[in-house]
C-alpha cells in the first residue's frame, strides 16, 4: 500500500479552515464551514456523491405548519431502514413536536430536534463539508435542515452480524467457546462483559486514509504503563497508509522488528486470551472487520500459553507445557538432527538401530539431504492444501495423502522409513504448538537448520540453535526483551513460563511487562473447613 | 548490564574450552591433589575481581576509556586502551583455535580447520554484533542450558570412580600442589575484561559478590570434575589425555544414549562464550575509543578485530603448536589481568585518589 | 554501502563453507564394523619395505537385504594396526566405519607380546568408545569371528550380549578397553581378560586370562574366574553350588544366589604389609536337597552360609598362594589400597615384589535372606 501524500487544501471560500484533527486527513475535499442553505448545502456536497448510485438522497419536511425543508442522505444497505423508518423519519415528519416551535428554532434545530424528536443513541453535529462527506462513507445517516449550518451526523448501522463461535484455529478443551467477529463493537462489548472495571479504557481511532478503518485501543488505567501505551498509540498514530484491511497490517507497521520471522504481538481470536493479556498489563488493538486482536507487548513464553493452561490443574497444565516447548525443539530440529547423524556422526545412534537404518538407505537412491527436503515440501503441501479446502475434505486430504503418499515414497524408494517418520513427526510436532503463528514459524525454521546440517552436522545444528535463540535475545516488544522471562532472567515469572506454577502463589502480575499495580492477588485465607 | 548478567559473563569467559582440558593441567604435578590445586588456583581471578571492583569504585561516572586517558593521559591512556584490546583479540584467536581443533578432532575431522575456524568466528561475530546487552543475556542463557550437563558426571562416578586415586589428600605434597596451582590459575585467566565490562554494570556495588558467586560456581564444578576424572583415570594415565572431560564420558556406556561424549561435545560446540566475550568487549572499547556512536561503526571495529582474530587462529600448524602457543598466552593473563588494575590503582595514587567529573 | 559489503561477504562465506560438506558421507555407503579381531601375523609378509605385523579381522553386517550372506568378514594385514587399514581400500567398496565396534578380540599370541601398541590405535580414535568390551581368544581371534552363532544375527550381537550380562549370571568380570587401559597403566594394577573359544562350533567362555600390565602371563579355568572375580570385589551375581558333609556323609546339597561385596583394610608394620580382605556374599537360597524346614532350623541355614563361605575361602586362598608364587603379580586388585595410605614411598616397587612379600587374609561372610517360596 503506497502512503498518501498530503495534498494542500483548496482556497476556502469561506472563512479560514480549521486546523485538520490528526488521522482526519482528507483527500481533496475542501474543508469548509456548511452554508446555513439547504440548497448550498446540497451544491457543495452533489460532485462528493453523485457518482456513488448507492447514497440515497431523501428530502422531507419537518413539521407540517411551519415546515422546515430537509435532506437525509445514507447509503443504502448500510443503515437500519427499520430504524430509519420508526426514529428518524416518523418522528420527525409525523409526530414532529409543535410545528411552530420547529420552525422557531432556527440555527438551534438540529439539537433541537436531536433532543426532542430523535429516538436514537448516537449522533453528532457537524458543521464541515471534509467531516459530512467523511461520514456519509463512514455509514453514517446525515439529516441536512434548512437554516443551519449543522447537520445531524447518526449513527443508525445495521448489524450485519455472523454468529459468536469458537475460532477454528484456537481451540481448546475447556474454558469459553467463544470467539470474536468482525464488528468492533461487538469484539469491545465481549471484552467489557469479561472486564467489568471501570479502569478499562477504550480509545478509538481511525486508521487508513482510505478504508478508513475503526480501529479501538483497550487498556486498564491503573495497571498498563503509560509509557507503553503512549509508545503504542505513537505508533499507531505514525501509521500513514491508505488502506488497513485487516489487523496484520496493524501488526506488521507497528512492531519494533519488521525483518525477524518471530511475531512481536500476539494474536488471538479468544475474548479470554485478550482479557487476560489486559489484566497483565498489555494494550489490546482491536480493528473492525477483523475477528482478533493484537496485544503488546509479547513475550515469547506467551505463545506456548493457552487460556486452557489456567482452568486445568497445575500439574496437568504445566505437562503440557513442557510437552509444548519440547514439541517446538522438535518440530525444528528433528529433520535437521536425522541429517545430521546419518550424514555426519552415526556413532551417535545406537547400533542396533543403526544397521536397519543404513540397510533402508542403502535403498534409496538419493542423499538424505534431498530425501528429507522432498519429504518436508511433501508434507507442507499436504498441509497447505488441507487449510485451503472445505471442512471435512481438507480433514481427509490430509489424512489420506500424507498416509498414501509417506507409503507410495516408500515402496518407489523414494524416501526411507526413517525419514518419512521423521517428517511426519516434525509435522505432527508442529500442531502440538497453541499458537499458529509459532506453528508456522516452526515450519519456517525447518529449513535453515537443515541447510546448517547438511553442511556441517551436529555442529552446524548446535551453532544455528545458537544464533537462532542470539536473534531471538535481541528482539524486543515495544522495547520490552522479547525472551524475558528466560532471558534477562525474571525468577518469579518462571512460574508461568516453562511450567504453570499454582494460582494461589501467583499474587503478582509479570515483572516482565511493566505496569503499575503488581499485585494482583492478596494473601489467600483459610479454606471454609479450618 | 545487571550485576547478575555480569557474573554470567564471569562465568562465560573462563569457562570455555578450558573446561575440557584442566584436569590434565591439575593433575600434572599435583597428581591426586589436583582438585586442590583447582581451588587455590581459583584464587587468582577472585584477586582481580577484588583489584578492579577497587579500581571501578575510584571512578562511578567514567569508563575504561575515560579513567585510562583520565589516568595516563590521551596518548597514553589510549595505548594501555589498545594493548589491553589487542590482548583480548588474542584470547579471541587462542579460543578459536582451541575449540577449531577439539571440534575437528570429535565431530569434524575431514573438515579442514579454516573452515571450523571461520564458522566459529562467524558466529562468534554474529553473537558480539548484537551488542553487550544481548552478549549477557547469552551468557545467562547457556548457563541454565549447561546445567544438566553437570549431571552427567553421576554415572561415571557410579560405574568406573575408584575412589583411592584421590587418596592420600596432600600426598603430593604442598610444593607440586602450589606448581599445579600456578598452572590452573592460567586457565582462569581472561578476567581482565572485566576492566571494560565493570563499566557497563548498573549497580556497581553488587559486582563484587555477583563475581564472587560467578567464580565460586565456576570453581567448584571444575573441582568436581577434576577429582571424578582423576578418580576414573587415576593420575597419571590423565596425563595421557587432551580432553580428559571426553574421556571420561567416553570411557562409560551411558544408558539408552551411549555415546554421551559426543552428545556433550555437540552440545559444548556453542560454548565459545569467551570468544564473543572478548569480542564484545573488545569491539566496545575500541569505538569508545575512537569516539564513534554509531552502531555500524561497532559492526565495523568488530569486524575488523574477528578478521585479526582469524588470521592468528589460523598460526598454529598443528594441534601441538596450538597447545604450546596456547601455554605461552596464558602466561599473558596473570601478568595483564593482575598488572593492569595495579598499575591503575598506582596511577590513581599518584594521581592523588582524585574523584573525577567528566 | 557497509550493509550491502556484509551482506555479501556472509553470502560468499556461507556458499564457500556450505558447499565444501567435508564431512558428509551417508550411512549407506560406510559399513558398520561390530567385531573386530587383532592378532599378530603368522604369515609374514612386507609392506612399504616393512615387515607385516598385524592382522585386523572385522566383521560387518551386509546393508544389501538382498544377498545370501547376512554377514562380511574381512582380513587384512598391515605393519601397524591402523596401517593395515589401507589394504580395505582395495577390497572393500565402502567406508568403514570402526567407531562402532562394540567388541574387541585378541589373539592369544598377540596378547602374550603385549597389547599396548594396539590400544595406542583404538585410543587415540576419538569416535571410538573405551566402553568396548575386550576379550582375547584361545588360537587366532580372526579365526573364531568366521563361527556363525546359529541363532544370532552375526557373532558380533552373540559376543556382545555374552559379554554384557555374563557378570549378572556369574561371577565373572567384564572389561572394557576402559578398564585394561587405566589397569595397565596404573602402579599396582594388572588387568585380566576373558578368554573365548571355540567348542563344538560354538563360542564359550573358558576362563580369564592373568595380565602383568599389558602382557598376558597366565590363565585361570572357570573354576579359578570365580574366586579372582570375587578377590577383585567385581560387583557380580551368581550362583554358587555347595555341598554339606558332616563325618564324610553328604548331608545337603544345593545351590545358593548371591551377590557380592569387598572390603579390604591394610595395615603395616615397618616393611610388612597386611591385607585383610573381607568378602561378603548375600543373596537367597534358590535349592536344597534336604527336607529340613530352615524356618524352624535356623542353625541349619547358618550351616550353609557357613559352608558356602568355606568353599569360597578356600578357593580364595590357593588363588592367592597362587598368585603369590606363580604370577607374581597383584591380580586380586588389592596394592591400590597400600597406595592409598602410602602412594609416594610404594608407587615406584609397588609392581617389583610388593604382593609376594604381602601377607593376604580372607575372610567371607554369606548372608542368606531369602529363602524363595518354600520354608
Amino acid at each position: 500500500m503506497r502512503k498518501m501524500p498530503k495534498k494542500p487544501a483548496a482556497p476556502p471560500p469561506a472563512p479560514e479552515p480549521a486546523e485538520k484533527p490528526k488521522n482526519l486527513q482528507n483527500i481533496n475535499i475542501p474543508d469548509i464551514t456548511l452554508p446555513v442553505s439547504l440548497a448550498e448545502k446540497q451544491t457543495l456536497l452533489k460532485p462528493h456523491i453523485e457518482r456513488s448510485h448507492d447514497i440515497v438522497n431523501r428530502p422531507f419536511t419537518i413539521g407540517a405548519q411551519q415546515p422546515v425543508e430537509a435532506y437525509a442522505i445514507y447509503i443504502n444497505g448500510v443503515i437500519d431502514t427499520d430504524a430509519f423508518n420508526a426514529s428518524i423519519l416518523r418522528p420527525l415528519m409525523i409526530y414532529g413536536e409543535d410545528p411552530q416551535s420547529a420552525g422557531d428554532q432556527g440555527p438551534e434545530l438540529p439539537e433541537y430536534i436531536a433532543r426532542t424528536l430523535l429516538t436514537v443513541g448516537l449522533f453528532r453535529e457537524i458543521d464541515r463539508l471534509a467531516d459530512l462527506v467523511r461520514d456519509i462513507y463512514d455509514g453514517m445517516l446525515i439529516i441536512m435542515l434548512e437554516g443551519s449550518s449543522q447537520v445531524l451526523s447518526i449513527d443508525i448501522h445495521k448489524a450485519h452480524l455472523r454468529a459468536i463461535e469458537e475460532p477454528v484455529s484456537e481451540r481448546g478443551l475447556r474454558g469459553s467457546k467463544e470467539g470474536f467477529i468482525e464488528s468492533l463493537d461487538v469484539n469491545i462489548s465481549m471484552v467489557r462483559r469479561r472486564l467489568r472495571d471501570p479502569k478499562l479504557v477504550v480509545k478509538k481511532t481511525v486508521m487508513g486514509q482510505r478504508t478508513r478503518t475503526q480501529v479501538a485501543l483497550l487498556y486498564i488505567e491503573d495497571i498498563a504503563d503509560p509509557n507503553i501505551v503512549k509508545e503504542v498509540e505513537t505508533r499507531l498514530n505514525n501509521v500513514q497508509i491508505d488502506a488497513v484491511v485487516a489487523s496484520g497490517y496493524i501488526e506488521q507497521l507497528v512492531q519494533d522488528h519488521p525483518w525477524t520471522v518471530f511475531y512481536q504481538h500476539r494474536v488471538t481470536e479468544k475474548p479470554d486470551k485478550a482479557v487476560m493479556q489486559i489484566l497483565e498489563g498489555r494494550v489490546l488493538i482491536l480493528v473492525d472487520g477483523t475477528p482478533s486482536s493484537i496485544s503488546a507487548p509479547s513475550l515469547f513464553v506467551e505463545f506456548f500459553q493457552a487460556p486452557g493452561d489456567y482452568y486445568e490443574r497445575t500439574w496437568i497444565a504445566s505437562f503440557i507445557r513442557v510437552l509444548r516447548y519440547i514439541a517446538f525443539f522438535l518440530a525444528v530440529s528433528t529433520s535437521a538432527m536425522y541429517i545430521a547423524v546419518v550424514n555426519f556422526q552415526p556413532e551417535l545412534i545406537p547400533q542396533e538401530l543403526l544397521v536397519p537404518i543404513a540397510r533402508f538407505r542403502n535403498q534409496v537412491p538419493f542423499a538424505v539431504v534431498l530425501e528429507v527436503l522432498v519429504l518436508e515440501i511433501m508434507m507442507q503441501l499436504v498441509i497447505e492444501a488441507g487449510h485451503h479446502l472445505p471442512g471435512n475434505v481438507g480433514q481427509t486430504v490430509g489424512v489420506v495423502g500424507g498416509i498414501i503418499m509417506g507409503q507410495a515414497a516408500i515402496t518407489a524408494r523414494f524416501a526411507s522409513p526413517a525419514a518419512v517418520i521423521v517428517a511426519s513427526f516434525s509435522a505432527m510436532c508442529t500442531f502440538v504448538l497453541p499458537s499458529p503463528g509459532m506453528a508456522l514459524i516452526s515450519r519456517v525454521l525447518r529449513l535453515p537448520m537443515i541447510l546448517a546440517a547438511a553442511s556441517f552436522g551436529a555442529v552446524g545444528f548446535a551453532l544455528m540453535w545458537l544464533i537462532l535463540i542470539t536473534h531471538m535475545t535481541s528482539l524486543t516488544s515495544v522495547g520490552v526483551p522479547y525472551m524475558s522471562p528466560l532471558s534477562p532472567t525474571r525468577y518469579r515469572d518462571l512460574k508461568d513460563s516453562i511450567i504453570r506454577y499454582f494460582l494461589t502463589s501467583m499474587k503478582d502480575r509479570p515483572v516482565s511487562i511493566p505496569s503499575q499495580d503488581k499485585v494482583r492477588q492478596a494473601k489467600q485465607g483459610v479454606t471454609g473447613n479450618q | 548490564m545487571t550485576s547478575k548478567q555480569i557474573g554470567f559473563m564471569i562465568l562465560g569467559t573462563l569457562v570455555g574450552i578450558n573446561f575440557l582440558t584442566i584436569p590434565r593441567t591439575a593433575s600434572e604435578w599435583a597428581q591426586q591433589d589436583a582438585w586442590i590445586a583447582v581451588l587455590i588456583g581459583a584464587l587468582l581471578p577472585l584477586v582481580v575481581l577484588v583489584l578492579i571492583e577497587r579500581l571501578g569504585r575510584q571512578f562511578p561516572e567514567m569508563d575504561f576509556i575515560q579513567m585510562s586517558q583520565f589516568l595516563f593521559g590521551k596518548i597514553a591512556g589510549s595505548v594501555l586502551v589498545i594493548l589491553l584490546c589487542f590482548h583480548m583479540i588474542i584470547g579471541v584467536a587462542r579460543e578459536i583455535a582451541r575449540f577449531a581443533y577439539v571440534e575437528s578432532t570429535f565431530l569434524l575431522p575431514a573438515t579442514p580447520i579454516w573452515a571450523i575456524s571461520l564458522l566459529i568466528l562467524l558466529v562468534s561475530l554474529y553473537v558480539a554484533g548484537q551488542g553487550a546487552q544481548v552478549v549477557a543475556r547469552i551468557n545467562e542463557l547457556l548457563f541454565y542450558l549447561y546445567l544438566p550437563a553437570f549431571f552427567l558426571i553421576v554415572y561415571p562416578l557410579m560405574t568406573v570412580a575408584d575412589y583411592t586415586y584421590l587418596l592420600p589428600v596432600g600426598g603430593s605434597g604442598i610444593g607440586s600442589i602450589a606448581r599445579s596451582a600456578f598452572d590452573v590459575s592460567l586457565y582462569f585467566g581472561r578476567m581482565e575484561f572485566l576492566m571494560v565490562a565493570y563499566f557497563m554494570v548498573n549497580r556497581k556495588d553488587e559486582v563484587l559478590k555477583a563475581g564472587a558467586a560467578a567464580l565460586v560456581a565456576v570453581a567448584v564444578p571444575y573441582m568436581l570434575f577434576t577429582a571424578v576424572c582423576v578418580m576414573v583415570f587415576g593420575a597419571e594415565d590423565l596425563q595421557d589425555q587432551i580432553t580428559p572431560i571426553l574421556a571420561m564420558f567416553k570411557s562409560v556406556a551411558y544408558p539408552i544414549l551411549e555415546r554421551m561424549d559426543l552428545l556433550f561435545m555437540v552440545a559444548w560446540s556453542v560454548a565459545f562464550r569467551p570468544a564473543f566475550n572478548l569480542l564484545c568487549m573488545s569491539g566496545y572499547s575500541l569505538t569508545r575509543l575512537l569516539n564513534l556512536q554509531k552502531r555500524k561503526h561497532y559492526l565495523m571495529i568488530l569486524t575488523v578485530s574477528g578478521t585479526a582474530a582469524y588470521l592468528l587462529s589460523s598460526i598454529p600448524r598443528n594441534i601441538v603448536d596450538v597447545i604450546i602457543y596456547s601455554n605461552w598466552q596464558g602466561f599473558t593473563h596473570p601478568i595483564v589481568g593482575l598488572g593492569y588494575p595495579l598499575l591503575y590503582h598506582l596511577a590513581a595514587r599518584i594521581r592523588g585518589g582524585q574523584k573525577q567529573n567528566v | 554501502m557497509f550493509k550491502k559489503i556484509s551482506l555479501i561477504l556472509i553470502i560468499l562465506t556461507a556458499i564457500t563453507t556450505g558447499s565444501g560438506c567435508w564431512d558428509a558421507q551417508d550411512i549407506a555407503e560406510r559399513s558398520v564394523v561390530v567385531l573386530g579381531a587383532v592378532d599378530l601375523n603368522q604369515e609374514g609378509g612386507i609392506q612399504f619395505g616393512k615387515p607385516v605385523q598385524y592382522d585386523a579381522t572385522i566383521l560387518m553386517p551386509n546393508l544389501y537385504t538382498d544377498t545370501a550372506e547376512k554377514v562380511r568378514i574381512a582380513r587384512v594385514s598391515g605393519v601397524s594396526l591402523s596401517g593395515s587399514r589401507d589394504q580395505r581400500a582395495y577390497i572393500n567398496p565402502q567406508t568403514i566405519l570402526t567407531s562402532m565396534i562394540r567388541v574387541y578380540l585378541f589373539g592369544e599370541s598377540m596378547s602374550i607380546s603385549g597389547l599396548a601398541p594396539v590400544l595406542d590405535s583404538l585410543l587415540r580414535n576419538p569416535l571410538l568408545s573405551n566402553s568396548v568390551y575386550m576379550a582375547m581368544t584361545e588360537g587366532q581371534a580372526g579365526d573364531m569371528i568366521t563361527v556363525q552363532p546359529p541363532d544370532f544375527p552375526d557373532l558380533g550381537i552373540y559376543i556382545i550380549d555374552l559379554l554384557r550380562k555374563v557378570n549378572d549370571k556369574s561371577f565373572f568380570p567384564v572389561i572394557t578397553l576402559h578398564d585394561f587401559r587405566v589397569q595397565s597403566a596404573s602402579p599396582g594394577k594388572n588387568p585380566v581378560l576373558p578368554i573365548l573359544r571355540v567348542d563344538a562350533g560354538e563360542v564359550k567362555i573358558s576362563g580369564l586370562g592373568i595380565f602383568r600390565k599389558d602382557k598376558l602371563i597366565d590363565r585361570v579355568g572357570l573354576d579359578g574366574a570365580r574366586p579372582l572375580t570375587l578377590l577383585r570385589g567385581v560387583k557380580c551375581k551368581g550362583y554358587i553350588p555347595f555341598v554339606i558333609t558332616r563325618e564324610g556323609e553328604e548331608v545337603d546339597r544345593g545351590t545358593v544366589f548371591v551377590g557380592n561385596g569387598r572390603k579390604v583394610r591394610v595395615e603395616r608394620q615397618g616393611d610388612q604389609y597386611t591385607f585383610n580382605i573381607t568378602i561378603t556374599l548375600k543373596g537367597q537360597l534358590i535349592e536344597h536337597e534336604n527336607p529340613v524346614i530352615l524356618t524352624r532350623n535356623r542353625e541349619f541355614l547358618s550351616m550353609i552360609e557357613a559352608q558356602v563361605a568355606a568353599d569360597i575361602e578356600s578357593e580364595c586362598q590357593t588363588l592367592i598362594e597362587t598368585m603369590q608364587e606363580e604370577y607374581r603379580v597383584d591380580c586380586i586388585d588389592i596394592s591400590k589400597y597400600a597406595l592409598a595410605k602410602w602412594r609416594s614411598e610404594l608407587e615406584d616397587t609397588v609392581d617389583e615384589g610388593f604382593i609376594e612379600r604381602a601377607n593376604i587374609n580372607v575372610d567371607v561372610k554369606v548372608h542368606i535372606g531369602n529363602t524363595g517360596d518354600l520354608i
